[in-house]
């Protein structure tokens, strides 16, 4: 019970902590002398952040950036060495295909679908939409480790003459088929798309909750004003839902995206990236913990993080077109 | 508002923020304890150990009662499944542990090279347990001659296990020789059965039961001092030592319906049930090789389990001549990261001390001493196989857990898994791994 | 300070839909009614999503061996053999209410704290005019692709020096760092989709930053505000990695860390993960359901015609 307290006085007192900093801070800035207020008064509300960022995230970052060039326990400069040779090896070139593959197909998947939902469970009743985006809502609450329990129970194989106990496989020998080793199929990727399905399964109420809190976010009048305009319920969409929730659909993709290039537990815990299933995520975790490479680990960071680069252009020129045209 | 009122509010304001923050450090520190490290001679000792569910309450239990004699607080850090993480996260931040439990000795072999780890000469009589324990079990902690590691546990692998009850029926005999279980494999394959079950997959460490296959081939073909000079690269990944043992692996395994499901699949069935179609009536295979880690509850049928001594055979993966008995093993060796700490030193003595009881209640625990009481086993099976432990003619250390990890648990898993599912043959595959070790 | 007694029209209008969220669920007559089609298709994705998840809860209540030996549909056929409940009550005897406990204690701090973090500097990244926006803006989203464990070592590093190390506060900060890009990115995007003219107004209204922060844009941000909060609860909830290096096992450890010591060195009692994550998955989807009531039409509509 004095646990219990504890726990909640501990609650209290952190987000206390923070109300009370921003009233400060704004209170410190709306005291600053006239025109420095408004100059001031962006970075007093971006301070935090920040800070915060700035310790967790940038410092790490640097010092990533510097470990790239260094070797294994980055105590000795080798320049672009550890770039060159993950570069050239063929497994490397394999997982960049790979990861491409993911970043290109699970985004877009998970944004249709996604919005699918979203659009029609909004024309349900209540119960119906709730009951609906509940479900879809349903795997991303469960942890990568029991994800993964449970996706192995899908692509399981036991030897022909023996029950199988993978649900694909059960389905497929009823059809007559021979047990076959679905993540070991890498024609086509075959076995790189059944594991995209599982963080497909995986990611589309993520897309679902935001996308459905913008289209409920679509004025009504609107809306009416188009079907009085004659316009049938998917003009009315394309024409006017989509493009008032259009920077939520890109935030979306690029959130996916960007998740997606980190894409590491559904690969590492199912083939280990054998097979040519390995993504670049699942190679950063191998040297830095299996090799103890940090260097070359610091290495792929950094490639990621120039990837990301034109990505995080694009969405700043969409933001400041939309600024524009309002 | 007039200034006086401003000055309240920032004067409230800032009273109420540290509270708040004070309110943080409080209930953050409340239960204590949780720092780096524990400081010389304060009665702490913190053990970072891999190992989790029975075994890890068993290894717990094993330290009581030296606790309460000791006046010595252990702090057991249990990292499950997520061992390597934390010690190499936590050795470069420079937070280590007073001791930890490696079950790989690569990993710590590496901390070694960077000056992080304690000689255990300094720590321990380290020349009179090399004559109490199993001999060859301390060479895989040793570094340049010095010794870092020394195992708690040991575990063994040149085993193979078969149903008891229907191969009693069959008639068949323990084959003393490896021409006698190639014999012996031919005939159980004319009688109609396949005759070995096989599963590599094991997640992310998939490979694993196949370079135990190719190590113990090495060693029992071209005996332990190639071993070693292959596990410590004089040789060359790729000598023909090693793809005659992965050849003589093939012929007797991996041909054509000598193995269930077909040697593709494999790769994709799971270690840790792989055996049981053993226990099937009639059995779907009789032949097993595995580590004694598979005699504990969670891996045979539990009606196996339970009436183990009855079901279960088990014999030593046989050597070239019926007096060579090679044996292949591994164990978790206990390493000291700071060695100015006397309780460090205790708990380390008493760990690998003649009263060290283990976790013998469980099935999977092998005390690497000599003068372990096999009595203390609960199973005859386990008996039986801690006899086979200490009788052997050589012990050597699982090979690619002292290779460094970039090869041990990396290129020699994964090109065990290429080769062996068909997508490399053979020469490409000992070429690819030989060119990953790193120089 | 001045204009705290006059309250614009939009930012009243936009209270206003807040307070009416709770029982117009949804205006009728404005939004057509989905036919059979809406219906239909959902039930079949519905369907398609709930397989792997009914196969997870029943495989949560099979013994592991009936798991490993036969098909978790084929209860369909003989429900209640090899039925048992020792899974879950293994699981709640090894992490017990203690780790529930801890749970809550990481996760919800580590939720809230950066939800007002974000909200500030969303804010200003969206409606605030300053030299270097958009580098920051960059800057920060762009952090989002750095694993997190790279972070890792030097936090302990810095934890260790000022002696956080093993205390709630030091998972807090760390997740709510880590959360904050996303966060950051995620209400940027959707407070970029409000209607401008609703802030200028308030400006015309002589109404301050810090007042239309709170009366205008949080209210009008609700869901956004949500959505995040399900994502960040989640991952928090979630989280073996960050728990397990600075709380560790022992007095403190939360749900996830204690499940993981449940499993054997060779995955032996791995069916074990799958009550837990169903003793798991229960806090979460109460966040999901309780926050759902947030995601309804007509929460915005006000202020905009404000």
């Amino acid at each position: 019970m004095i646990k219990v307290i504890n726990a909640l006085l501990a609650i209290i007192g952190g987000v206390a902590g923070i109300l009370v900093l921003y009233w400060l801070l704004n209170f410190l800035a709306e005291r600053l002398p006239g025109r420095w207020e408004g100059r001031l008064k962006p970075y007093f509300y971006i301070l935090p952040a920040l800070a915060a960022i700035g310790l967790f995230l940038i410092y790490p970052a640097i010092q990533t950036v510097v470990y790239s060039f260094a070797n294994a326990t980055s105590t000795k400069w080798v320049g672009l060495k550890n770039y060159t040779d993950l570069l050239t090896t063929k497994d490397f070139q394999i997982t960049l295909v790979n990861t491409l593959l993911w970043i290109i197909i699970v985004p877009t998947f998970v944004v249709v679908l996604g919005l699918g939902v979203a659009v029609l469970a909004d024309r349900l009743s209540t119960g119906g939409e709730r009951v609906s985006k509940t479900i879809i809502f349903l795997p991303m609450a469960i942890s990568g480790v029991a994800m993964a329990a449970i996706w192995r129970f899908v692509y399981e194989v036991r030897p022909a003459g023996t029950t199988q106990i993978g649900l694909q496989n059960a389905v497929w020998t009823a059809l007559g088929g021979n047990p076959v080793a679905w993540l070991q199929e890498d024609t086509f990727k075959l076995n790189t798309f059944f594991l995209m399905i599982i963080l497909i399964w995986g990611q589309t109420g993520f897309a679902m909750v935001l996308l459905s809190a913008a289209i409920k976010g679509v004025p009504e009048d609107t809306l009416e004003a188009a079907r009085i305009d004659g316009a049938n319920e998917r003009q009315t969409f394309f024409r006017v839902v989509v493009p008032q929730i259009w920077g939520t659909v890109i935030t979306v993709f690029i959130t996916v995206l960007i998740g997606v290039m980190k894409i590491f537990d559904v690969v590492y815990v199912m083939t280990g990236g054998n097979f040519n299933t390995n993504v670049i995520a699942v190679s950063f975790f191998n040297q830095l913990i299996t090799n103890g490479d940090a260097g070359k680990a610091a290495a792929i960071v950094v490639m990621l993080m120039i990837a990301v680069i034109p990505v995080m252009i694009y969405q700043v020129r969409h933001f400041r077109a939309e600024e524009a045209s309002r | 508002m007039g200034k006086r009122k401003a000055i309240q509010r920032v004067a409230l304001a800032a009273a109420v923020a540290l509270g708040a923050s004070a309110c943080l450090s409080d209930s953050g520190s409340s239960g204590g304890g949780g720092n780096s490290g524990t400081k010389p001679g304060d009665k702490n000792v913190e053990i970072v150990f891999g190992f989790g569910g029975s075994q890890s309450t068993g290894f717990q239990q094993s330290l009581k009662g030296f606790e309460q004699q000791s006046g010595i607080k252990i702090k057991f850090t249990e990292a499950s499944q997520s061992f390597d993480t934390l010690i190499r996260t936590r050795v470069r931040a420079n937070n280590v542990p007073d001791i930890a439990l490696f079950p790989q000795p690569g990993i710590l072999k590496d901390f070694v090279k960077q000056g992080k780890m304690t000689d255990l000469s300094t720590q321990l009589d380290v020349n009179q347990l090399k004559n109490d324990m199993v001999p060859g079990v301390l060479d895989a902690g040793q570094v340049d001659g010095k010794d870092y590691g020394v195992p708690v546990s040991m575990n063994v692998k040149s085993l193979v296990f078969y149903p008891k009850k229907a191969w009693e029926a069959k008639g068949y005999q323990i084959p003393k020789t490896q021409q006698e279980l190639v014999d012996l494999t031919n005939k159980i394959k004319a009688d109609g059965t396949t005759p070995w079950c096989m599963g590599m997959e094991s997640s992310a460490a998939t490979g694993w039961v196949a370079t135990d296959w190719i190590e113990a081939n090495v060693l029992q073909e071209a005996g332990p001092d190639t071993y070693d000079k292959w596990v410590n690269h004089e040789i060359p990944f790729n000598d023909p030592a090693v793809k005659r043992a992965a050849q003589d692996f093939e012929s007797l395994v991996l041909a054509d319906g000598n193995v269930l499901g077909g040697r593709k699949q494999t790769v994709s069935t799971a270690f840790a049930t792989s055996a049981n179609p053993m226990f099937d009536n009639p059995p779907k295979c009789f032949l097993h090789r595995q580590g004694n880690f598979i005699t504990q509850a969670g891996f045979f049928p539990a009606k196996i389990v339970a009436d183990i001594d009855n079901q279960v055979g088990v014999f030593q993966y046989p050597g070239q001549t019926a007096d060579s008995k090679p044996m292949l093993g591994g164990g978790d060796l206990a390493a000291v990261f700071n060695g100015k700490d006397d309780d460090t030193k205790q708990v380390m003595a008493f760990l690998t001390g003649k009263d060290y009881p283990g976790w013998s209640e469980q099935a999977g625990f092998l005390s690497p001493r000599k003068d372990y009481p096999l009595t203390n086993y609960k199973s005859k099976l386990t008996q039986q196989i801690a006899q086979l432990g200490q009788q052997s003619t050589v012990f050597r250390f699982d090979g690619s857990d002292q290779m460094p990890g970039a090869v041990g648990s990396g290129s020699f898993w994964k090109g065990m898994v290429a080769w062996v599912s068909g997508q490399k043959d053979l020469n490409t595959t000992l070429n690819d791994i030989e060119s990953s070790w790193p120089s | 300070m001045t204009s705290t007694g006059t309250v614009q029209p939009g930012g009243a209008a936009a209270i206003e839909g807040l307070e009416t969220a709770g029982q117009a669920v949804k205006p009728r007559g404005i939004r057509r009614r989905g036919g059979w089609f809406a219906w239909i298709t959902l039930a079949i994705v519905c369907f398609l999503w709930l397989v792997p998840s009914i196969g997870l809860l029943i495989t949560s209540f099979r013994t592991q061996e009936a798991a490993l030996t036969s098909g978790w549909w084929t209860v369909i056929t003989k429900p209640f053999q090899d039925w048992t409940t020792t899974n879950y009550s293994q699981v709640w005897t090894g992490g017990g209410s203690n780790a529930f406990v801890n749970s809550l204690v990481v996760s919800l701090p580590a939720t809230i704290i950066p939800i007002f973090i974000a909200a500030f500097a969303a804010y200003a990244f969206t409606f605030m005019e300053f030299p270097g926006r958009d580098f920051f803006f960059i800057l920060i989203v762009g952090l989002l692709v750095v694993p997190l464990q790279v972070a890792l070592v030097p936090l302990l590093k810095i934890y260790g020096n000022i002696g956080l190390q093993g205390t709630f506060a030091s998972v807090w900060l760390a997740h709510a760092a880590f959360g904050l890009p996303l966060a950051i990115f995620i209400l940027r995007g959707y407070m970029t989709t409000l209607p401008r003219g609703v802030i200028e107004s308030a400006k015309i209204d002589g109404a301050s930053h810090y007042q239309t922060f709170w009366r205008l844009i949080v209210p009008m941000s609700v869901p956004a505000l949500a959505s995040f909060a399900i994502f960040q609860f989640l991952w928090t909830w979630n989280d073996l990695l960050v728990a397990l290096i600075f709380l560790g096992p022992g007095e403190k450890e939360v749900l996830t860390v204690a499940v993981a010591g449940l499993v054997g060195a060779q995955q032996q009692g791995w069916q074990l993960i799958t009550a837990g994550a169903f003793i798991s998955m229960v806090v979460p989807l109460l966040v999901f359901l309780g926050l759902q009531r947030f995601f309804v039409r007509g929460l915005t509509a006000g202020a905009v015609k404000g």
